[in-house]
């Protein structure tokens, strides 16, 4: 185990150490800049209607379409070239993960740490609080909210922060309860500075660990849970390119063979989440405590 | 014990009285039945009668207590589709779903703790890392795509399996179970496995995390020392402390699972109550999506409740910290 100068250096020796962390971390990278460059890497935009071309539906991949365009993952029912779907669908995919996670992740700490350190009845009703929204999976509260609230990037956004932000209370809380304890907090208290300005800028920097972790995680789940509630069609609408729509939309195909339509967006979801849960392992196992020898 | 329990019943009584005042007054914004329901070429006066049949005309805090009353009698109104009572539309299809969650749950545990007593033993072998990453994908494969791609390998390549439906069924205590039936496991087995991927997962990153963390601890060095057979040391004195957690994670999925089923239940096609809360959603059925979600959430208390109260009966540090205070 090499050792840096700095913390900052030990933990990325110490993150390097395995070569599928570093990988993912690269194929992650990868997917952010396809999602982040997608108008400018797709060959057409498919949410255009004047520039696809029903005649071209579902064509195989690999097959030239009758502008001359060659579609290297074939085409949907509607004629649009699937890598330039599936590129403009990691943008909202992503989008709506990363959004989510970091709303999620900064009401979370702030009522996490407000619960931790003010204690006593506001901290008892916020964790009960805390713990009924845990008590219920994601997609059950998901598709109650949407069920109410119809279809939109907005209201998805909404169902998964309502939830999401419990993790984060929980664990910030967890966190600030054991820093509350400490000297530099009673130092800065027998300053008389402010309860707010004590909170953030002295507690809140010293939990952030384990919410990397978590907020890593969180982000890979939010896409999933869209993609999932797309596919269900309780999601994003019709007009916005998610995964799941798309491979809602070749669900009818797979059974007459015409399998690209559902399978190659799939993958791309996979790398995507696939590659940021490893990416949060590794980080969990280096920065947990406990495995550390 | 007693006092834990009724404090834990009143706050389960109390959570599904708020649930179902959310449930009720948020299905009513959806959208008006109404327009679903009557034909555009109805006259005023048929409007005003089906409106006035169906008690819709009444202000929302009447619909609700009559609502409530009704619900406590277990009459939660008639489908406005099927025009059967909606619990009794639910009621049917629960055991459809019952039967696959718990076979999900079944092949999660069977596998998963083996799997993950593999990994947390031997986490260099070639076995324990395939392991370990099989697990990581368990969980970031959307349970849609996997089912997907489950249909289009086993039954439209291979043509082994089924592509949809449930299979014959034989009717036990009442209930109508699949699993009895050739036919009926062969329908049962591809959606099974599709919803226990998720669990399957967990099990087996949670048991190898109690595997790495219970070893190096002194007790085991002690049984080694003793001369304990190896096996022995790992089924007895590994294992036991690594199923509190493991038993209470099961019991919560137990309760995700269910709600998962309804991805499951779509891809499938699998006659169970997920299949049956998207229709109803997107039909603006009003009465079966609040029946849904009334006998979910009681469910949901239910096993919460239990996996409590089997907590602190499994791991003695919490009974005793609750003598103590």
């Amino acid at each position: 185990m090499s050792t840096g100068d700095n913390p900052f250096r030990r933990f990325v020796s110490d993150f390097a150490e395995s070569k599928l962390a570093v990988g993912s971390l690269i194929a992650f990278t990868l997917v952010l800049l396809a999602a982040l460059l997608a108008p400018w890497i797709s060959v057409q935009n498919p949410y255009d209607l004047a520039q696809i071309d029903i005649l071209d539906g579902r064509l195989r991949p690999g097959s030239t379409g009758m502008n001359g365009l060659t579609y290297w993952l074939g085409t949907d029912d509607q004629g649009r070239d699937m890598l330039s779907a599936i590129f403009y669908g990691l943008r909202i995919s992503l989008g709506v993960g990363a959004m989510s996670g970091i709303i999620a992740l900064v009401v979370g700490s702030i009522v996490g740490i407000t619960a931790a350190y003010v204690g006593g009845k506001l901290d008892t009703l916020l964790m009960r609080l805390v713990d009924l929204i845990l008590s219920f999976p994601i997609i059950l509260i998901a598709l109650i909210l949407l069920a109410v609230m119809g279809r939109g990037v907005d209201k998805v956004i909404f169902a998964l922060v309502v939830r999401q932000w419990a993790y984060f209370a929980r664990i910030v809380r967890g966190a600030a309860l054991v820093e509350r304890e400490k000297e530099y907090i009673e130092a800065a208290r027998s300053l008389a500075l402010s309860r707010p300005r004590i909170l953030f800028r002295h507690l809140m920097p010293n939990c952030i660990a384990p919410l990397i972790v978590v907020g890593t995680v969180n982000v890979a789940n939010a896409i999933q849970i869209e993609a999932t509630l797309s596919f269900l069609g309780v999601g994003l609408p019709v007009t916005e390119p998610s995964l799941g729509l798309l491979i809602s939309n070749g669900y009818e195909y797979i059974l007459s063979g015409q399998y690209w339509i559902s399978v190659f967006p799939g993958v791309a979801l996979l790398i995507a989440v696939g590659s940021l849960n490893l990416v949060a392992d590794q980080l969990r196992d280096v920065l947990n405590p406990r495995l550390q020898t | 014990m007693t006092v834990f329990l009724i404090r834990r019943l009143m706050q389960s009584v109390a959570v599904l009285l708020v649930m179902s005042m959310l449930v009720f007054v948020g299905v009513f914004a959806i959208g008006n039945p109404v327009e679903l329901l009557i034909a555009p070429e109805a006259t005023p006066a048929e409007r005003e009668e089906t409106i006035h049949n169906l008690g819709l005309d009444r202000p929302l805090w009447a619909q609700y207590i009559a609502f409530l009353k009704g619900a406590v009698r277990g009459e939660l109104g008639n489908s406005f589709i099927h025009n059967i009572p909606a619990l009794k539309l639910i009621l049917m299809r629960a055991p459809a779903t019952l039967e696959l969650a718990s076979a999900a749950i079944l092949i999660a545990v069977v596998f998963g703790i083996p799997f993950g007593l593999w990994a947390g033993l031997r986490p260099n072998s070639i076995f324990g890392r395939s392991i370990m990453a099989g697990s990581i994908l368990g969980f970031s494969l959307p349970t849609f795509w996997i089912g997907l791609m489950m249909v289009l390998v086993f039954a439209v390549s291979f043509g082994w399996l089924p592509t949809s439906g449930r299979g014959e069924t034989v009717r036990i205590l009442g209930l109508s179970v699949s699993f009895l039936t050739l036919d009926g496991l062969k329908h049962i087995i591809l959606p099974a496995v599709n919803l226990s991927l998720f669990p399957l997962a967990l099990v087996i990153r949670l048991t190898r995390a109690g595997v790495r963390e219970t070893l190096p601890l002194d007790f085991i060095k002690f049984a080694r020392a003793k001369g304990l057979k190896t096996r022995r040391v790992i089924l007895v004195h590994v294992l036991k402390n690594i199923m509190i957690p493991i038993v209470t994670v099961v019991g919560i999925q137990f309760g995700i699972v269910l709600a998962f089923a309804v991805v499951t239940e779509s891809v499938f096609a699998w006659p169970g109550m997920g299949k049956l809360i998207i229709d109803s959603i997107n039909h603006l059925d009003r009465p079966v999506v609040v029946a849904y979600l009334l006998v979910t959430v009681l469910i949901f208390i239910l096993i919460n409740l239990v996996v409590d109260v089997l907590y602190s009966v499994l791991d003695p540090r919490v009974r005793l910290g609750e003598l103590k205070e």
